[in-house]
């Protein structure tokens, strides 16, 4: 739109309404059609100092912040992005009850907002107008901003915005959330903001003729614009149906290889930072139960969980990137063609793109699924896409399956990716075939324009979910690491004979007494026994805890699998978090937790049960762990996120139930079918 | 592709708003259109000459009425109606897919990409699944002269 280049003075309204408060706390709600950039235009005006949190007693996201230059303790809330505020949807509930006063984000007082600031889209302004209009019958004072006048300029796209702020008697700024332009006018236009005096007829008829009337008056006299030739054949090729696919599946590996590719240099400083902590405080403090729970439960449980933040901050940037771009949108009308058959729609295509990297972004951007029925059936299956977590199980299963083989192992790895999609699909299926019966919603949905990306929205939504991820993720597995590392250390229980046995053998050939041997500077044999002592105390303390008993308790049901104690034991303490399950083997096998090195690997994979000859890991067992890991719900956090997002906790128990049994009967069918066919 | 005078290409006529819907401004409206204009809002399906029927995606010419997964990709023409239920409709209106609205499709591949607000001036794009296009019956005012590279009623 070519707004006027210069700012638009304010305008000289026919009537005299009263400017709104113009000192003291005010609370700016920001309203406007989605694809029109108001998110980006509240991360300009508020930048990181946002806080994120939720409308009571829904899932929609709400975010506030102290917008610049405006009086101190004034706050902005980003309302969610409608078409329109009369629309049956909990989005248009939200900002209906919100600009009534009746509604506000979790830790906010309810009251009516001071002002209103209406974004409207330079780019559409017809559409934008509608929501003006249904904005101005709301009665308070109120601002529009025009957005994406660089784009607007760019087309061609003319119309004159003073037209709307002399019809309206409210202030009009044009800018352009991108790149900067027209952003300072907006705080002094927002403290001056006037009620309208002027609103459309009340029926949606006497809408429509309203904007449309206001439009061609702002439009007049202006040249039509050029065809635009660009999205028509960018539309033909994303959206072809071979084409799209292809270019599909090359966006997508290009996004996964980037994710790894530079989330890895982040995890590996993450890893040594908390590896030197729990060093430190090992070095600092003295031996006993506090110096174990804080180096084993609380630094190695942190660190667990921040290990994953920077592919998690990666996904969301990429993510961000694509939306911009206005791909996203025609991805996922590329996949709903392919999600239709299992009852979900290409809604359903981010949530689960997400979830490759980690399920609790995956499920809690499942909100944006419009249908109940397909955003649960969404939920439900998301778990089953394999997460990063699962990637260190994979990596060890696949080398102990085809050792020195790296293509057999590629091969493998992919299929687990399959088997993780395909089995959420037909789970989704049969959720929207039995409990969730009916028809999907058919899909309707704004392909945006294309766009460069914003670099500094990108940022600013990696740095937002980072944050919701840590207070979220990171809360619950710290406490739930705190408790598995309690019970896998306690009971406390005396060294075993074969420990005492090598300890006493170091000190005879060292010739000191046995009580010196941890200050004695030991070399060669000695050194060796002594190391040996301790893996065999780790060992005997492992089987002895809660949790070893535990294992051997349940071992009769996890026989039919071919998992035996220290397998049985692997599968329990991972049951919070799949990744404990290779550190969890290490200690069970080598009595250290360092799976990457290896010699430890390389005793794993040759490591035998109890009768001393049958080895832990044969072909079957392996291939029968791979495809539980594949399938089972293991990951507590998940739960927590999943009955929160589906509103109860009965959704999680029914995804742990479903996952773990289809786990189970899975890799129990192959085992056995392995077993049968003599691959032992 | 069409689209060398205007957005829906050089027989797309330009318009203007006039109050009440739109006006063609180089032509005069059909006479299909001018019977029409006067059962707006709701012009029941099969009084105004054209089939209710999805076979009519057969049917060639301009002053059709037809369903949107009918139309050829490169075709303009006027909503006449949606007959989607309460909550689709209004969903629908309020993305700008209402009556009198100019559209221009451009694309229909099993999914349908439809242009909003052909006019000359902005306009924004929709994507529709089947179920939802078959939904929005459309005059058709610029018919696809040159062999169609998408049918509809191919896919």
């Amino acid at each position: 739109m070519t707004v006027s280049s210069s700012p638009t003075p304010p305008p000289v309204p026919s009537t005299t309404p009263e400017a709104s408060t113009a000192s003291g706390p005010r609370r700016v709600v920001l309203l406007g059609n989605p694809n029109t950039g108001k998110t980006s235009l509240f991360n300009r005006l508020c930048g990181v100092r946002h806080k994120t949190s939720n409308f009571p007693g829904t899932t929609q996201e709400a975010r506030v912040g102290p917008p610049r230059d405006l009086p101190p303790g004034s706050e902005m809330i980003d309302l969610p992005g409608i078409y329109s505020l009369e629309l049956e949807q909990s989005e248009a509930e939200i900002c209906r009850r919100v600009l009534a006063g009746e509604l506000a984000p979790r830790g906010e007082d309810i009251r009516e907002p001071d002002a209103v600031l209406v974004v409207a889209d330079a780019t559409n302004m017809p559409r934008s107008l509608m929501l003006v209009g249904e904005a101005t019958r709301r009665g308070l004072p109120m601002v529009v901003a025009i957005n994406q006048v660089d784009l607007s300029r760019r087309r061609g796209i003319h119309a004159d915005e003073r037209v709307l702020a002399d019809r309206l008697g409210v202030e009009v700024i044009p800018c352009s959330a991108r790149t900067g332009e027209g952003i300072d006018l907006l705080a002094p236009a927002i403290a001056r903001a006037r009620i309208p005096h002027e609103s459309p007829p009340g029926s949606e008829e006497g809408l429509f003729d309203w904007a449309d009337e206001l439009y061609a008056e702002m439009a007049a006299g202006v040249e039509p614009i050029k065809p635009d030739t660009l999205t028509d054949r960018l539309d033909h090729a994303f959206t072809h149906p071979v084409l799209g696919l292809v270019t599909f599946v090359a966006v997508m590996t290009g996004l996964f290889w980037v994710i790894f590719k530079l989330a890895a240099y982040p995890m590996d400083w993450i890893d040594r930072i908390f590896g030197l902590l729990g060093s430190l405080l090992g070095a600092v403090l003295p031996a006993g139960p506090v110096h174990d729970l804080l180096v084993e439960g609380v630094v190695a449980g942190v660190g667990s969980t921040v290990i994953f933040l920077p592919q998690i901050c990666v996904l969301f940037f990429l993510i961000s990137i694509l939306e911009d771009t206005g791909y996203l949108a025609r991805a996922a009308f590329v996949m709903d063609k392919l999600l239709r058959p299992f009852g979900l729609t290409g809604h359903s295509f981010v949530p689960f793109l997400s979830s490759h990297a980690c399920a609790l972004p995956g499920i809690i951007s499942a909100r944006a699924v419009p249908d109940r029925r397909d955003r649960l059936a969404t939920i439900l299956a998301a778990p089953f896409m394999s997460c990063t977590a699962r990637i260190p199980v994979y990596v060890l299963l696949t080398v102990l399956l085809f050792p020195g083989r790296p293509a057999m192992q590629a091969m493998a790895f992919t299929g687990c990716y399959v088997l993780g999609v395909v089995a959420g699909l037909v789970s989704a299926m049969i959720a929207r075939r039995t409990i969730l019966p009916g028809k999907s919603r058919p899909m309707v949905l704004e392909l945006p324009a294309y766009r460069m990306p914003s670099v500094r929205n990108a940022v600013m939504t990696a740095w937002d979910r980072g944050v919701m991820f840590l207070k979220k993720a990171g809360t619950a597995i710290l406490a739930i690491c705190i408790v598995l590392w309690w019970l896998s250390a306690y009971p406390h229980s005396p060294p075993p004979q074969e420990a005492v046995d090598m300890r006493t053998q170091a000190a005879a050939i060292a010739q000191v007494d046995v009580a010196a041997l941890e200050e004695a500077e030991l070399d060669g044999e000695a050194a060796e026994l002594v190391a040996g002592a301790a893996a065999a105390e780790t060992r005997h303390g492992q089987r002895h805890s809660f949790l070893g008993r535990l294992g051997s308790t349940l071992e009769p049901v996890f026989k039919p699998l071919g998992y035996d104690r220290q397998l049985t034991i692997g599968v329990i303490a991972s049951f919070a978090a799949r990744e404990v399950f290779v550190s969890t083997m290490a200690v069970q096998v080598v009595g250290v937790d360092d799976a990457e090195d290896e010699g430890v690997r390389q005793a794993i994979a040759t490591a035998t049960r109890d009768d001393g000859v049958t080895r832990v890991f044969t072909p079957a067992t392996s291939w029968s762990l791979l495809i539980y890991y594949v399938l089972a719900m293991q990951c507590l956090p998940t739960l927590a996120v999943t009955a929160k997002e589906a509103g109860s906790w009965k959704w999680a128990v029914l995804q742990l139930g479903w996952m773990c049994g289809v786990a189970y009967v899975a890799a129990g069918a192959v085992y056995q079918l392995l077993r049968l066919t003599g691959t032992t | 592709m069409p689209g060398e005078s205007g957005v829906c290409g050089p027989n797309c006529d330009q318009v203007s708003f006039s109050g009440r819907g739109y006006t063609p401004v180089l032509e005069s409206p059909s006479p299909l259109e001018a019977e029409l204009s006067e059962q707006i809002p709701s012009v029941p399906p099969g009084e105004a000459g054209e089939s209710t029927d999805p076979g009519c995606c057969g049917a060639t010419g301009s002053g059709r009425v037809i369903s949107l997964c009918c139309m050829l990709a490169g075709e303009c023409g006027i909503i006449r109606q949606n007959l989607a239920s309460g909550a689709d409709a209004a969903y629908l209106r309020a993305l700008g897919l209402r009556v009198n609205q100019r559209v221009r499709l451009c694309r229909a591949a099993g999914s349908w990409i439809v242009e909003v607000g052909c006019q000359g001036g902005p306009a924004c794009r929709i994507g529709l699944a089947r179920d939802m296009a078959e939904q929005v019956r459309v005059e058709v005012t610029v018919p696809k002269t040159e062999p169609a590279s998408g049918s509809a009623a191919g896919n």
